[in-house]
């Protein structure tokens, strides 16, 4: 499988979409350490780990 | 080469043209000459016939001469073939180091004749030992920057070979780190990059060093004339090079400069009216005439010109007494007005010209106020390639819009650096590159970029709101919502930076 390389404000608008999810209380999908509870610093963990569910959709070069 | 050109006659022509090859006897003396080829002009200005010759010999009596004149023939021309040419302007020709302006009876010249190449890619003249590094850049991965190649081929020896791959991996990955991201905001940046070093810009104008009646105008207020892409920028300059084989030899860089400033009669002179004599009487101010290196002969030269007037110099008197032909008050008073701002010399538009050597390769530069690039270019002794004006509208229309658009980033770059400011380049070339991709040099401002963008809104939000939204009204104009302006008006996300991301779901991995 192909990663895709995100710019930084792609990294940053998924993290930032990840992190409303889990500070809205959704399940987190991978085992988080118990000192971790900063929805932003999971949703961090989450995509380094490559498993967030979200990607993005770039604009069709013309 | 060098080919013979004379004056000549159509009947003379003609004849020539009917009975080739054939003998021609000229009444002038071509003892030293050797030429191959000839040019005709009729008219002194241009040459319309092109010549084959034979040879050039001494003259001798015979009998299937062509003669040019009955008496006094000094020289046989053997001529091969005559043609008509296109007319050719004697400029065209140029007799060792200067161009010709008129053929009297006859002159030799060669012409000028320019080689149009194709320029090689500078990636072609390059050293063989960069071309390595950029293929070697190649095999790893990415494009090398030719500059970094340059710096990398110098260093390459001392490396060894895993030790210079590693180095080539680091440079591919420290230009991916420091490339800029899709929908960085790159002008707001550049805005501000530019700003907050401008704040600390002078406001005064300084005098170009050393020179009296010289300043250039400098610090803020010529940066907001760049941007402003002002007609005519209020202190025009230029700096002219010589030709190489010119630069050095001090006559011809004062003839130079005596060719280019714009002196009228009042700049030298004073002009005193003589009311009950009906006499105007031009008197020579020597200091004067002498700063400007102008001759009283120069200003005969002038007066030759104008209509209507009679001449009487006074060399004793050292004055020069004009006199119009028609007596009345109203033409003295007309020719008075007229004598004052007559050029005795010049490029119009070059108020002064200063000539200065630089010690260390003793090359002489002329330093002008006023600019008129056309003009300068066009003078014999100029090198063309190096001779710059600060004034851009006029390099847009006289050398084209790549041009201008190099004019505007050295210009700002250039006024930036003499106040002691650093701003990346990068930043001055979105300026320039925004001015200009329109095809005409346009003004950042109401007139300019701002005032002529697409959204409506956008334009509203800028400057004179109502007339805008009122003109969109009545005209029907959709606005896409594209910028970011009118989507901060309707309260949505603006399209740079996060807030260009689309998501979507890509589905949990199995």
């Amino acid at each position: 499988m192909i990663f895709m390389t995100f710019t930084k404000f792609e990294k940053a608008r998924i993290i930032g979409a990840r992190a409303l999810q889990i500070a809205m209380g959704a399940p987190v999908i991978i085992d988080v350490p118990s000192n971790l509870i900063d929805p932003v610093d999971i949703a961090m963990l989450e995509f380094e780990n490559n498993v967030i569910p979200i990607t993005i959709k770039r604009a069709e070069s013309s | 080469m060098t080919s013979l050109l004379w004056k000549d006659t159509k009947t003379h022509v003609s004849e020539l043209k009917k009975r080739v090859p054939c003998d021609y006897a000229v009444d002038f003396d071509l003892k030293d000459v050797a030429a191959e080829d000839g040019y005709i002009t009729t008219d002194k200005k241009s040459v319309q016939y092109y010549v084959r010759i034979a040879e050039i010999s001494k003259f001798k009596e015979s009998e299937s001469l062509i003669l040019k004149k009955k008496t006094g023939l000094k020289s046989i021309i053997r001529v091969l073939e005559v043609m008509d040419i296109d007319p050719l302007p004697i400029s065209e020709f140029r007799k060792g180091k200067h161009k010709l302006s008129e053929v009297e009876t006859f002159d030799t010249g060669d012409r000028i004749l320019i080689k149009l190449e194709e320029k090689p890619s500078y990636l072609e003249t390059l050293d063989q030992k960069v071309k390595d590094v950029v293929a070697d850049a190649k095999k790893v991965g990415f494009d090398i920057p030719l500059s970094v190649a340059e710096k990398v081929s110098k260093h390459k020896k001392e490396m060894k070979p895993a030790v210079y791959k590693k180095f080539l991996e680091r440079i591919m990955a420290e230009l991916a780190r420091n490339g800029i991201d899709p929908h960085e905001a790159v002008g707001i940046i550049a805005a501000q990059s530019i700003g907050e070093p401008g704040t600390q810009m002078t406001m005064r104008t300084f005098h170009f060093a050393g020179v009296r009646e010289m300043n250039v105008t400098l610090g803020l207020p010529r940066l907001i004339e760049i941007v402003d892409a002002r007609r005519i920028p209020s202190t025009p300059s230029m700096t002219i090079y010589l030709k190489p084989e010119f630069e050095k030899e001090q006559d011809i860089v004062l003839n130079v400069v005596k060719k280019l400033e714009n002196t009228t009669v009042i700049d030298v002179a004073d002009i005193i009216t003589d009311v009950g004599e009906m006499t105007l009487s031009i008197v020579p101010d020597m200091p004067k005439m002498n700063d400007r290196l102008v001759e009283n002969s120069d200003i005969m030269d002038a007066l030759e010109k104008v209509k209507g007037i009679s001449v009487i110099s006074d060399e004793k008197d050292n004055r020069i007494t004009v006199k119009p032909t028609q007596e009345s008050f109203k033409k003295l008073y007309q020719v008075q007005e007229q004598l004052k701002v007559l050029t005795i010399k010049g490029i119009p538009g070059i108020k002064r010209a200063i000539a200065r050597i630089d010690n260390l390769t003793e090359a002489w530069t002329v330093y002008t106020q006023g600019s008129n690039l056309r003009e300068v270019l066009e003078l014999d002794e100029v090198d063309a390639s190096k001779t710059y004006t600060n004034d851009i509208i006029e390099v847009a229309s006289v050398l084209g819009i790549e041009a201008a658009k190099n004019a505007i980033f050295l210009e700002s770059q250039r006024t930036l650096a003499e106040q002691g400011l650093e701003v990346d380049q990068r930043h001055l070339m979105l300026v320039a590159d925004m001015m200009t991709f329109g095809g005409s040099v346009r003004a950042v401002g109401r007139t300019g970029i701002s005032g002529r963008k697409s959204s409506v809104l956008a334009r509203a939000a800028f400057e004179i709101t109502t007339k805008h939204l009122l003109r969109a009204g009545y005209l029907g104009e959709v606005d896409p919502l594209t910028g970011v302006a009118e989507n901060i008006i309707v309260g949505q996300p603006i399209t740079l930076g996060t807030g260009a991301v689309n998501l979507v779901y890509k589905g949990l991995k199995k």
